[in-house]
């Protein structure tokens, strides 16, 4: 069966329907509680990993750039493997900017804020606040990920809450993971390996360097990083240590590209330009 | 096992015939190996295959119409696509027409032969092969 992922402005209408269809399912269900279990495993304040999924870098709120990396880092990390794992259903996590290219996953935006309307004991809430909400999300998304978490190109299915009961809907998305399309082949389930293997060899460089890149298949794992020239040598040696050292890799290539004008923390490298390829 | 898995294999390109149908021996399978998708068809016609090894893209015959017609002939045939030219669509219209599996090439002969082995499984028989297959 596929995994299924709910993206939404509204946490208390993905977590009813999130519930209702692993219930039905029997899966296990994957959702901002896992913060908790991240932020432990990695040994990071648990209102950090919160805040870092939340908001943008910024000094004042004593977020760094490279903090604020890492510990976006974890969460993918420590998402991923559990993807692997198990069927579930996950929410809340952003999980669907980990598995882009995933065939056995179902990504599902949801529009309208119908749970505001069908439970009673949640405010409604204005559409100020709502488009409020919905450009801090981009904001976040662009900075992260360089992608606007609702271009509606970016999922499987865009349903209206408004137009739609969330029991029917639940009903249509089960009957949509039944269809023979979105179950696990051998090509999505290793698709989902090599993620796993370049977020855990992201994961390891991101404790202590930035402008880091990870392309994994089948065991080679191809990292992309740049810096000043005059640091070129010394960042490619520990590129090679830390991430000679995770399980999985195989063969490793270090791709180096001159950085002329470095953006602390970026993550966007240049496609073209002066470049050197360092192979282990 | 009984009765060996009779198996075809089709691809354009040689290698891909050559190396597979001694990794496939190996388990238990009577394979016949095919490079002309229309020639393979023609052998479809005649003899009922357990399971269809295609490529994609092939010049004479795209793989998705050999499976079209060897899921039309013959449903209980597990068939499973091979490909360089793996992409998300791709994979989820061979699934949605019936594909048992989908492999990006390139892959390990024991990468297919665990996929062998899983339909063998569905086809309720049993191959003997150790190798740690994906789980699935």
């Amino acid at each position: 069966m596929p995994i299924l992922i709910l993206s939404s402005e509204n946490k208390e209408l993905e977590r009813e329907l999130a519930e209702i269809i692993a219930q039905k399912l029997g899966y296990t269900t994957l959702d901002e509680q896992f913060f908790n279990i991240i932020a432990d495993t990695h040994l990071i304040d648990r209102k950090k990993i919160r805040q870092a999924m939340n908001t943008t870098p910024s000094i004042v709120k004593r977020m760094p750039v490279k903090f604020w990396y890492y510990c976006l880092s974890c969460v993918e990390l420590e998402v991923l493997e559990h993807l692997v794992e198990d069927d579930c259903v996950c929410w809340g996590l952003w999980a669907h900017f980990y598995v882009m290219d995933i065939s056995h996953v179902l990504k599902v935006r949801l529009i309208g804020d119908a749970a505001s309307t069908q439970l009673p004991i949640v405010p409604v809430r204005t559409k100020k606040q709502i488009a409020q909400a919905e450009r801090n999300r981009e904001k976040w998304s662009l900075a992260a990920f360089n992608r606007k978490e609702a271009d509606p190109g970016f999922y499987d299915m865009v349903i209206d809450l408004d137009q739609n009961p969330v029991s029917q809907v639940a009903d249509t998305l089960i009957k949509a993971m039944g269809d023979p399309k979105y179950r696990a082949m051998t090509y999505s389930k290793n698709n989902l390996m090599d993620f796993v293997l370049a977020a855990r060899v992201k994961n390891a460089l991101l404790k202590s360097l930035t402008d880091i890149q990870v392309h994994a298949q089948d065991g080679t794992v191809v990292v992309t990083t740049r810096s000043m020239k005059r640091g070129k040598l010394k960042k490619i040696e520990t590129i090679k240590e830390i991430a000679g050292q995770v399980n999985g890799v195989g063969y490793l290539e270090v791709h180096w590209y001159k950085d002329i004008i470095t953006l602390p923390g970026s993550q966007g490298l240049p496609l073209n330009g002066p470049y050197a390829k360092e192979m282990r | 096992m009984s009765t060996p898995l009779e198996v075809l294999l089709l691809d354009d390109e040689v290698i891909v015939g050559k190396r597979l149908k001694p990794a496939l021996g190996k388990i238990g399978c009577n394979v016949e190996v095919f490079q002309d998708p229309e020639l393979a068809m023609r052998r479809i016609a005649e003899k009922d295959f357990d399971i269809v090894v295609t490529d994609i893209y092939m010049d004479a015959m795209d793989g998705m119409q050999v499976l079209e017609r060897v899921h039309e002939r013959s449903p209980r045939t597990k068939i499973i696509m091979i490909t360089g030219y793996a992409m998300i669509f791709l994979a989820r219209e061979a699934m949605e027409k019936g594909a048992f599996d989908f492999i990006a090439k390139p892959f390990k002969p024991d990468d297919l032969r665990a996929v062998i082995a899983k339909a063998a499984k569905a086809l309720g028989t049993s191959i003997s092969f150790d190798s740690n297959p994906v789980n699935g």
